[in-house]
């Protein structure tokens, strides 16, 4: 039986018993779900945001000279980083370091006086929330901040990365051992 | 009872959507921060810790000069003693190699020869050098190279002592001069 017919059935039982004047209505109760979403897009440079970084080549961000060529101590560098982003539910953003700062890639340890880790910082900015990841490089591990974020939140995802001259996993102004040196930054919203 | 089963007909339709819309989000970035530190060797300013019958004085980046301060005994024309140990900091943060070379192998007479003996006088004085870096030690006369492989970076004071003995044949008036180049060559 569809709901008409079932109506129409009730209505006809009503004229029978001489109530022809009575109204009769019913409620509907119509419901729906609006998805929980989260996405998020490549990383983008902001303009004019590059100190001693070369670009963004996909998701590599190089530094130009990592390196003072008159002391072979870190030289300073600072990019900004956005990733167009939406979360359409209160959320948590995850940025993590997968080694706590720059590591050299080959060799193990650095001879005495040298060092083989730099640290940097990254200033995050998403919608009402800020926070900061301190990558130290006091030891070659993962390395994470987790934010709450309590709303539903559009835009972009702000890094800011900086790099500081004379920074080293040793002591500040320490040589840098040559090398190629790299860390992975991974981002994640997530449900609380 | 129609309307619960027409709410699950609605149910229905959004359940798929709504996986849809959660497999195709990718709520997650990556960034590759990567730098290279190439390989190199620098030097910084020389420094005296001991010294007799000379001095040194800085020229500027990368050169300074040995100045001995008499050359020749008066009375006989011959060599006086003179020796100066110099301190080099150096900065190598790769495997490498310190090369110490004489340009004349000795001190030499402006516009003279090393080999003349003309009247009994010379115009060459040949010296001694030594040098150590990172743990090793070398000494040969001006006239050869000395060579200091280190296999690794190293960072620290390089020494360097040169060593002018007395006597030998007397000297022919002249201002004596030679060049002593430290060389660090990066290995790799």
């Amino acid at each position: 039986m569809t709901l008409r017919t079932a109506v129409l059935s009730a209505a006809a039982m009503l004229a029978a018993s001489g109530a022809a004047s009575a109204q009769s209505t019913q409620a509907f109760n119509v419901v729906g779900t609006i998805p929980s979403i989260c996405a998020m897009e490549e990383p983008t440079l902001a303009d004019g945001s590059l100190i001693n970084f070369r670009g963004l080549n996909g998701t590599t961000l190089e530094v130009d000279q990592l390196t003072d060529p008159s002391t072979l101590t870190t030289r300073a560098a600072s990019a900004s980083v956005s990733f167009a982003a939406v979360c359409s539910f209160p959320h948590n953003l995850v940025v993590e370091s997968e080694s706590n700062g720059l590591w050299r890639n080959a060799g193990s340890g650095a001879p005495s006086g040298f060092a083989d880790g730099v640290p940097y910082l990254a200033q995050l900015a998403w919608g009402p929330v800020n926070g900061n990841l301190v990558a130290d490089a006091s030891a070659r591990r993962a390395n994470q901040v987790t934010i709450g974020v309590d709303e539903a939140v559009s835009g972009e995802i702000v890094v800011d990365l900086e790099i500081q001259a004379g920074a080293s996993n040793l002591r500040s102004n320490a040589p840098l051992i040559a090398g190629t040196y790299q860390d992975t930054l991974r981002i994640t919203v997530e449900p609380q | 009872m129609m309307i619960r089963v027409l709410c699950l007909a609605l149910a229905c339709v959004l359940a798929p959507s709504l996986a849809s819309a959660q497999t195709n989000a990718q709520p997650r970035g990556r960034l590759d921060i990567v730098g290279e530190a190439p390989s190199a060797c620098v030097t910084f300013a020389p420094a005296t810790i001991s010294s007799a019958n000379a001095t040194l004085q800085s020229q500027g980046q990368g050169a300074a000069e040995v100045r001995i301060t008499e050359l020749i005994d008066p009375q006989t024309s011959q060599a006086r003693a003179s020796s100066i140990n110099i301190l080099l900091p150096i900065t190598c943060n790769t495997a490498h190699r310190l090369v110490l070379r004489s340009g004349n192998g000795g001190l030499l007479r402006d516009g003279g020869n090393a080999q003349s003996q003309a009247g009994g006088f010379r115009e060459f004085v040949p010296y001694q050098v030594s040098a150590s870096w990172s743990g090793q030690n070398v000494s040969a006369g001006s006239d050869q190279v000395l060579s200091i492989n280190v296999g690794d970076g190293a960072a620290g004071e390089a020494s360097v002592l040169i060593n002018v003995p007395a006597g030998g044949a007397p000297l022919v008036a002249g201002g004596y001069g030679d060049s002593v180049v430290i060389e660090l060559r990066v290995e790799n």
